[in-house]
């Protein structure tokens, strides 16, 4: 489907009926299923406007009798929405419309060369120029999207500077900071005084890579003076004539917590280990010795007595061991 | 070549088994047993003798000294030459049995209880058997 045939709906805001019928009839020669709607001043027009969102192009005659000029432009424009707005003007003050094109006016016709071909070149160029200009807000909205609502925080600071220049939702949760502190706040303020030098020089080293993550973690500092600790990666960003770091921070605080919790437990068991291949093996291994000697009938009857408290002795020995176990293992079980 | 077997236990009542199997085996008519690797020591550096060997059955865990510090002591006093050891141990602890191979001193490695049938094996012992041979 070309621009040609397709549905279009176009909002002309024209106070002398005339050239709005004159206008009208150039569209509907070139473009097949046109509708317009008149409005014929800037009452009207608004009111339209805030009722409908669906023009593709608006066409707006530069004095009407309730507005006019730069006023009546920056007033459309702003409830214009997505529509773009395409000035028509009786007068041939060129520089008006260049300015006008600054407050964001996609196009100018003078009224005196409007015919069906300036109209269809124009709207048809300025449909097709919104369309890309949509796409491009959208992927940069998808990008700015990326950095704002990912749930690792990041932050992008200045080379030259250390100027912390941006930093995401999740960046500011994690240094406790508000977003405008952290702007005016430099690299090193988010380390430990006793950590900028040697932090500083690392970053640094990182300068000439274009990724770069620390091998081991480093020691952040939140607002309220916390320790963060991160896996921290950092990216090199090409703007026009600025060097800028992306900096990931991946707080694993939490993770290294679960960590020492897990080595005490590994401890622990460790002990158990121990206890069941020595302490509780010794009082075994014995009482098989002594069921040895009775096998054997290698004893007299006060030695076996003797034999037989010792193996009461070494039973209760065994036990102790086991309760000693029992509670370790108690222990290891995390607390709930 | 004479023969002397000595028992280092921080525990009486493992000699007191130790003993009663030895002379029951035919290991030794009187062995003699020690509660700490100091006196053991002592009595190694005082009794050694040119056609006399130590078998010593060693109890790795003691409190004092045990028997990885006995054995580098016996190798210090450079008592190491008259002395066979085994190394006893109650623990089923793999990592026990593969340290006493590193020192020179251990001929072998006993896990508790001791019994009889497991001395007549000892006696077969590559280091022992001219000892036991000479007797038989």
């Amino acid at each position: 489907m070309t621009l040609a045939n397709k549905a279009l709906k176009i909002l002309i805001v024209e106070d002398n009926l005339g050239d709005y019928t004159l206008v009208k009839e150039y569209l509907e020669e070139r473009f097949e299923n046109i509708t317009c709607e008149l409005a014929i001043n800037y009452s009207d027009a608004r009111k339209l406007l805030l009722a409908h969102t669906d023009f593709d192009v608006i066409l707006l005659d530069l004095i009407l009798p309730d507005e006019s000029c730069t006023q009546l432009i920056q007033k459309i424009i702003a409830i214009a929405g997505r529509t773009p707005v395409i000035i028509m003007t009786g007068s041939l003050n060129l520089d008006f419309c260049m300015d006008s094109l600054q407050l964001g006016v996609s196009d100018y016709l003078f009224k005196d060369e409007l015919n069906t071909n300036t109209l269809f070149k124009s709207i048809s160029y300025t449909i097709e120029k919104q369309k890309t200009h949509l796409q491009l807000l959208e992927s940069e909205k998808k990008y700015s999207d990326l950095f704002n609502l990912s749930p690792v925080a990041m932050f992008v600071y200045d080379i030259d500077t250390l100027k912390i220049m941006d930093v995401n939702a999740a960046g500011v949760q994690l240094y406790g900071y508000a977003k405008g502190e952290l702007l005016s706040m430099q690299l090193d303020q988010l380390f430990f005084s006793k950590n900028t030098d040697a932090y500083l020089e690392a970053f640094e080293e990182t300068n000439p890579k274009n990724k770069f993550s620390f091998e081991d973690h480093l020691i952040l500092k939140n607002k309220s003076g916390k320790e963060i600790k991160a896996e921290i990666t950092v990216k090199t960003l090409q703007s026009r004539n600025k060097s800028a770091k992306l900096v990931v921070a991946n707080d694993i605080t939490e993770r290294l917590l679960h960590f020492d919790a897990l080595n005490a437990q590994n401890k622990k068991l460790k002990q158990i280990a121990w206890q069941q291949s020595h302490e509780m093996r010794s009082p075994a291994s014995k009482i098989l010795g002594i069921i040895e000697l009775f096998n054997t009938e290698l004893c007299s009857k006060d030695e076996q007595k003797f034999l037989i408290k010792e193996i009461e002795i070494t039973v209760k020995e065994l036990d102790d061991v086991i309760r000693s176990i029992s509670e370790k293992a108690k222990q290891v079980n995390p607390k709930t | 070549m004479d023969l002397e077997v000595l028992n280092v236990d921080d525990d009486k009542m493992v000699l007191f088994i130790h003993e009663k199997m030895m002379v029951h085996a035919g290991f030794s008519a009187s062995p003699k047993s020690f509660e700490d690797g100091y006196a053991t020591l002592n009595y190694i550096s005082e009794n050694k003798a040119e056609n006399k060997r130590f078998v010593i059955f060693l109890d790795v865990n003691m409190p004092k000294l045990d028997g990885w510090e006995f054995m580098d002591e016996l190798d210090r006093l450079g008592l190491t030459s008259y002395c066979y050891i085994f190394v006893v141990t109650s623990s089923i602890d793999q990592t026990d049995k593969e340290k006493a191979d590193t020192y020179k001193a251990a001929v072998g490695f006993v896990e508790k209880p001791l019994s009889i049938n497991k001395l007549k094996d000892l006696k077969k012992t590559k280091e022992l058997v001219p000892l036991f041979g000479e007797k038989i």
